[in-house]
């Protein structure tokens, strides 16, 4: 582990980062490093992903942060700043004594969940271990009943991040009552958003925040099964995870009598073909059955009848990862974010038309401009706010007029935009919303399972239309009747 | 999914009914960017007839003598809007409304 000593650097390797480039930067430090007194790690997802590859030097405990580092500044970096201890602040894009326009980026955060992200290395469990991991499950095995950890869940007011926004330790609680003895823990790692990636990078830069969040729920709940359903288009999430259950096992945190408790649990994966549908939770379970991931009319509920026909919870990435937190920090600590009726912070994905676009986790209740404004830095093209939209294609658009909204559950649903799992698309006023609308409805049509009417004929219908507009052939009728 | 489907198309209405009305009734489209309903020109009073549009148009829809202004061929262009990026002097232009765009076979 990192001996704070040591001077250290550490390369963000998520799969945004590699596509950047930083795989050649680490391979570079490895060289220039050779036979000096610093230590080389690597991390996941720091959260500026619109200056990848990102480098985090830290000297004399120090920690300095270089964006857009490519291999040919590699030796300049380490001859002057880590041998000559003089930082090359031209290159930096934040350090805690430096003033950079970066660090609004990270000051208007609130990193609970995300704080472990691009700080500890994905691929130990040491790392984790360093970070306080696993004490919470430790915590609920010696001194808590699954009753209580549900209570704590509860007094926290977490939500599900998977859009939906339904109370988890309800969810918790019907799943635990349904009468059985064999009952799952499914993790929705599907994220079938255009443009989101959250769920992945908490899953390439911390997945053992997310196994022990399962680990927590299934005790909670008396199951002793848990699935992780992830798109295929993931292999790094996908391999980061396969090493981190590996880890667990050999820990004794997996498997038969955990830390020698009477609690047994296991967790596998599936890998999903990554259809957008089968992120909804009755196709996803049927999906891992392995029949055709289609959804089916509820109830019943999965918490009663899921997979196999089991009482089943099903719980988005995000919203697994909360739960070490709360349960180690306390219910209190979680509910002083957010607002009356949502609590805690939520993670987004920023992007689209603005300067600072990246991984980033905010109070609840934070409102769009200071989103876009504080961390975002405003837009890329320097030109006026037009829309956000949330949620993705079942989401809204957010018009600029309305960005002082407070971004909370209930806030968006009632201009007609909903908080969805954090995709957040930014759109300056070159933008044309007729052709905006018509994407997101592409996508949708391409998607659909074809089960139902509406959804098959009416997307395809109403997509038509908006073609005939965008080539100046709409009707004007077609805007009243689809007044809401 | 299919109650959710229309949403982007509703909040948009809701919040964007000019732009909708825009396209309908004037075949205009204010952010200039569907493609039918725009059309891209040189100004002849800008242009210095260095042919760089020319030469980068994917299309072969621009021509005209050197130092002299050019003219885009409305028939060919297919809107991509590489000339505007390539010329160094803010000569090309687009236009919507008034009868500009050539119509949806683009
Ligand atoms: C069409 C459709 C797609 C969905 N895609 C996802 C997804 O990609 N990830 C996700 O976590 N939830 C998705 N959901 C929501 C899930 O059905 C489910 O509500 C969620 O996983 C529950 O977790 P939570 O309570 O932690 O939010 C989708 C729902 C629908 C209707
Ligand atoms: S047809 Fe559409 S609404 Fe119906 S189940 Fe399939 S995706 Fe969902
Ligand atoms: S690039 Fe610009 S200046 Fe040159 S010929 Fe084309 S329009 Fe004229
Ligand atoms: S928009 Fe594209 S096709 Fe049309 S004239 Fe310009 S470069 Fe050529
Ligand atoms: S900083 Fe690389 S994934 Fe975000």
């Amino acid at each position: 582990m990192i001996n704070s000593n040591k001077a250290t650097v550490t390369v963000g390797l998520a799969s945004c980062g590699i596509a950047a480039g930083a795989q050649k930067v680490y391979d570079a430090f490895k060289e220039s490093l050779e036979g000096l007194s610093v230590q080389l790690d690597f991390s996941g997802c720091m959260g500026m992903c619109y200056k990848e590859p990102l480098v985090e030097v830290k000297v004399e405990g120090q920690q300095f942060i270089y964006g857009k580092v490519q291999p040919e500044q590699v030796k300049r970096i380490v001859e002057e700043h880590l041998q000559a201890k003089k930082p090359i602040t031209e290159w930096l894009v934040a350090a805690e004594q430096l003033e950079t326009p970066d660090k609004t980026f990270l000051n208007r955060q609130q990193r609970i969940l995300l704080k472990n992200c691009g700080v500890i290395n994905p691929e130990t469990i040491e790392s984790y271990f360093s970070v306080d991991g696993y004490k919470a499950i430790k915590k609920a095995l010696k001194d808590m009943s699954p009753e209580q950890v549900i209570e704590e869940i509860k007094l926290s007011g977490l939500r599900g991040r998977g859009g939906g926004g339904f109370p988890t330790a309800t969810k918790w609680a019907l799943t635990r009552r349904s009468p059985g003895k064999d009952k799952y823990v499914i993790c929705n790692a599907d994220e079938g958003d255009p443009g989101a990636f959250m769920d992945r990078s908490v899953l390439e830069s911390n997945p053992h925040s997310v196994l022990e969040g399962m680990l927590l729920a299934g005790y909670a709940m008396g199951a002793n099964n848990g699935y992780i359903y992830i798109r295929a288009e993931y292999p790094l999430a996908v391999k980061r995870l396969k090493l981190a259950l590996a880890e667990a096992r050999s820990k004794g945190l997996l498997g038969a009598n955990i830390l020698d408790s009477s609690f047994s649990f296991d967790i596998q994966i599936r890998e999903g073909a990554g259809a957008f549908v089968c992120g909804e939770e009755t196709a996803l379970i049927m999906s891992i059955e392995g029949k055709r991931g289609m959804p089916r009319i509820r109830p019943p509920f999965p918490s009663e009848a899921g997979l196999w026909g089991k009482p089943t919870s099903i719980n988005n990435v995000e919203t697994f990862a909360n739960v070490p937190w709360i349960i180690l920090n306390g219910a209190n600590s979680f509910n002083q974010y957010g607002t009356e009726t949502s609590k805690g912070t939520k993670v987004f994905a920023l992007a689209g038309n603005i300067a600072r676009g990246g991984l980033i986790e905010v109070p609840m209740g934070i409102t769009i401009n200071e989103i876009v404004y504080d961390i975002g830095g405003g837009l890329a093209s320097g030109k006026k706010l037009k829309a956000v939209q949330t949620g993705g294609p079942s989401g809204g658009c957010i018009p600029a007029s309305l960005s002082d909204t407070p971004v909370d559950y209930e806030s968006l649903r009632k201009i007609g935009a909903i908080m969805g799992s954090g995709g957040m698309l930014i759109m300056d006023e070159s933008t044309c919303m007729v052709d905006m609308a018509k994407f997101f409805l592409n996508f949708t049509q391409e998607e659909s399972c074809g089960k139902c009417t509406f959804c098959r004929i009416g997307t395809k219908r109403m997509l038509e239309i908006l073609e005939r507009i965008t080539q100046g052939e709409g009707q004007r009728e077609i805007l009243n009747s689809w007044r809401n | 999914m299919g109650q959710t489907a229309p949403n982007p198309v509703l909040t948009t209405i809701k919040f964007f009914r000019e732009e909708y009305e825009a396209h309908i009734l004037h075949k205009y489209c204010p952010a200039k960017k569907c493609k039918a309903l725009i059309s891209y020109e040189v100004l002849t009073d800008k242009c210095k007839g260095c042919g760089r549009c020319s030469k980068e148009c994917p299309s072969g829809a621009i021509a005209g003598e050197k130092k002299k202004p050019f003219t885009v061929e409305q028939e060919k262009c297919v809107r991509c809007g590489l000339c505007i990026n390539v010329c160094k002097f803010g000569a090309v232009q687009v236009l919507s409304g008034n009868g500009k765009g050539a119509g949806k076979n683009v």
